[in-house]
């Protein structure tokens, strides 16, 4: 009897503790969650709510600003998250090892992380103005035609992908890095011993040891590139034509500009699937670790 | 350390309880109003003070949001906790919108006995009225002037453009260009992206067009006078203009262009910036046979959840009083809404009497409820057209814009 008069009290102290989070998660995560869902089957106005069926899911197959802004956020994501996911590791590789200045330069590697992406935005947006930005008083000064950049429908959205990359690369790097140090040198010695150079180390090693950081690096940068908006709002704003809006961007233009709130929550939904449909993805292919 | 926070406790208590006590028979008012700028904050903040002075008994709290996205939602989050301001100060492009939604409480009754009622201009009036009631009043009119650099211009020997085909020639004239051909100095410089591109307006308004059909339904597909417009802008643009998105600083303010169309109120800074002292001149935009402008207009709404309209039109009363609006035109020299002040206010500034003009022929805004929508499809089709790598022909893109702006007209 005594046993299971204590399994009882530690439910009770366990519910205890998790209270706070719980009551966090459903007034702020769940409840905003299943709103969402009911709205998107609204044409809810900020004022009203009527019941229209999926017919906001019916439009958002019609729409086709909608149709580029999931294209530019796939675009985005797939650009951005295989350039972190390589560059990140690269990065890492080389600060993991031991030289002269290398904590500093792990430090300066983090610094972009550390700072907004509002900050960032505003930043960039100026070394990329077209007509006294630092980027193209370099092209002139070295003889070369000057660039539209955030106004060149063809090049706008790639802009922002290199911003998002340039600022995020030291948080992928931390991230392998940590990884990285949790290996048993001992794995290293034997395959040295065993006649293994730097590149099998790297192949028969350090990836397969870190496939969980590597899931872990993957899922956020996935989930973060999905949910991009400030760099949009405040660099470009969707222009032009359309050729850097993102669906979180169509969300706040449609709910918070146009009041279709109905239409905007139909867009959440969407992106929900789409970022958990990922996250399944990613997560199943390597269940053993994670 | 015990009493002391006894008493501290004691202290917070009674003021908690003696404050509210105190302020009972004072009304206190929620101002809200778009847009940022310092000047306009100056006024403001003088009008507030001058206000309370005359009436005690009611306090204004004023806050303010930036054009805009941010202005909507900050009203947006407003209304849905039920704390929407008393006082809203906004654009013509909210009127439709935000009757619909309930947000604006209808004013006839306190407009029936205001003693500017017959004295507001007809045309602003308008902008404030939505099927056939008085939601707002106009406080501020916004519109858009040729502006051009009056040194230049004489340098050159060019005299000011008043129709479509000497602004090409001046432009032309003026235009400076590095050994590979890129703009260095605009001509006319025209804005690429950019929240509200209005200039296309003033184009397609001058050559005698508009948007939508006299029963307020969309007419982009065939419309010769919009295509006009746009073909002239097309040929005119890549040889003179210098890109820039209406979100920078416009190039003429940053002393890289001869001539270009812009809001008077952001010609502010230049005109008092002892550099271009006289070398900044104000005129009705060069036209293809009509004389237009476009108009923008902020107006004084009294929001749904204001429990006293009548301290609230009070402040109204006063902020569009004669007194008020001198002073007004005075610190930010934004033109008169009141037909009895026109005259003072063209012998305040040699330049009053064209912004006058280009409020007299100025037209702002749709008043229709999907507005923003008509805003992102007008925005696009000048993307399109003056700016886009796709070739397409102006016939195809207003078919487009047809097309898109039916779209987004559907509940």
């Amino acid at each position: 009897m005594q046993p299971a008069r204590y399994r009882a009290q530690d439910t009770r102290a366990a519910w205890l503790m998790l209270s706070p989070f719980l009551v966090f998660f459903v007034l702020f995560i769940a409840y905003p969650m299943v709103m969402s869902l009911y709205y998107s089957f609204t044409d809810y106005n900020l004022n009203t709510a009527n019941f229209v069926g999926v017919r906001n899911y019916v439009r958002l197959t019609r729409d086709p600003v909608f149709g580029m802004a999931f294209q530019n956020t796939c675009v985005y994501a797939l650009i951005s998250v295989s350039m972190l996911f390589v560059l990140g590791f690269l990065t890492a590789a080389v600060l993991n090892r031991s030289f002269r200045g290398v904590a500093g330069l792990r430090m300066l590697m983090l610094y972009p992380y550390a700072t907004s992406m509002t900050a960032v935005s505003m930043i960039f947006l100026m070394l990329f103005d077209v007509n006294s930005g630092v980027l193209n008083k370099i092209l002139r000064g070295i003889g070369a035609q000057p660039s539209n950049w955030l106004f060149d429908p063809g090049l706008a959205l790639y802009c922002l992908i290199f911003v998002n990359v340039w600022k995020n690369i030291g948080y992928c790097m931390l991230i392998y890095l940590s990884g990285m140090q949790t290996i048993d040198p001992a794995l290293y010695e034997a395959a040295t011993v065993d006649g293994a150079g730097e590149g099998a180390r790297l192949i028969h090693i350090t990836l397969p040891m870190l496939r969980p950081v590597a899931l872990f690096v993957l899922i956020t940068t996935m989930v973060d590139a999905f949910k991009t908006f400030e760099q949009v709002q405040i660099m470009t704003r969707g222009d032009p034509l359309y050729t850097t809006t993102t669906i979180v961007h169509q969300i706040y233009q449609q709910g918070f500009s146009d009041f279709r709130m109905g239409y905007a929550s139909a867009m959440a939904v969407v992106l929900l699937v789409v970022v958990m449909a990922f996250s399944a993805v990613g997560l199943r292919s390597n269940p053993s670790h994670v | 350390m015990k009493k002391l926070l006894t008493i501290l406790v004691a202290l917070t208590l009674a003021m908690t309880l003696l404050v509210p006590a105190l302020a009972q028979g004072t009304t206190e008012l929620t101002f809200l109003r778009i847009g940022n700028d310092e000047a306009e904050r100056a006024y403001w903040q003088w009008a507030i003070e001058a206000f309370q002075k005359e009436n005690p008994d009611i306090v204004i709290q004023y806050d303010e949001a930036a054009i805009g996205e941010p202005m909507d939602t900050k009203l947006n989050t407003l209304f849905a906790s039920g704390a929407g301001p008393d006082l809203i100060g906004h654009g013509i492009l909210s009127v439709a919108q935000r009757v619909n939604l309930g947000h604006y409480q209808p004013i006839d009754d306190l407009f029936a006995t205001w003693e500017g009622k017959d004295d507001i201009m007809p045309s602003v009036l308008a902008n404030g009225t939505y099927e056939g009631k008085v939601y707002g009043l106009a406080y501020s009119v916004t519109p858009y002037v040729f502006a051009y650099r009056i040194d230049l211009l004489e340098e050159a020997g060019i005299a000011v453009p008043t129709t479509w085909e000497e602004l090409a020639a001046a432009a032309r004239a003026l235009t400076q260009k590095d050994e590979n051909g890129a703009v260095t100095f605009s001509g006319f410089c025209y804005p690429q992206t950019g929240g509200n591109l209005v200039e296309l307006d003033v184009f397609v308004y001058g050559n005698g067009g508009a948007y939508l059909s006299e029963d307020s339904q969309p007419v982009f597909e065939g419309n010769e006078q919009i295509a006009g417009a746009l073909a002239f802008l097309k040929d005119l643009l890549p040889d003179v203009n210098m890109i820039y998105s209406n979100n920078e600083v416009n190039p003429f303010v940053a002393g890289k262009a001869a001539m270009t169309l812009i809001n008077n109120a952001a010609l502010t800074t230049m005109i008092n910036n002892p550099e271009y002292e006289g070398k900044v001149g104000m005129a009705l935009p060069p036209n293809n046979g009509t004389m237009a402008s476009f108009c923008g207009c902020n107006m004084l709404f009294i929001g749904r959840d204001c429990e006293n309209p009548e301290a609230a039109f009070k402040f109204i009363n006063f902020a569009l009083g004669t007194d008020s609006a001198l002073k007004r035109a005075e610190m930010v020299k934004i033109p008169v809404t009141r037909k009895s002040l026109a005259e003072q206010y063209e012998t305040m500034d040699p330049w009053n009497a064209a912004r006058v003009a280009c409020v007299e022929y100025g037209t702002g805004m749709p008043r229709v409820t999907w507005s923003t929508g008509f805003q992102q499809v007008r925005n696009a089709l000048s993307q399109s057209v003056l700016f886009g790598d796709v070739d397409i022909s102006i016939e195809d893109a207003l078919q487009q814009a047809q097309k898109d702006i039916e779209f987004r007209m559907e509940q």
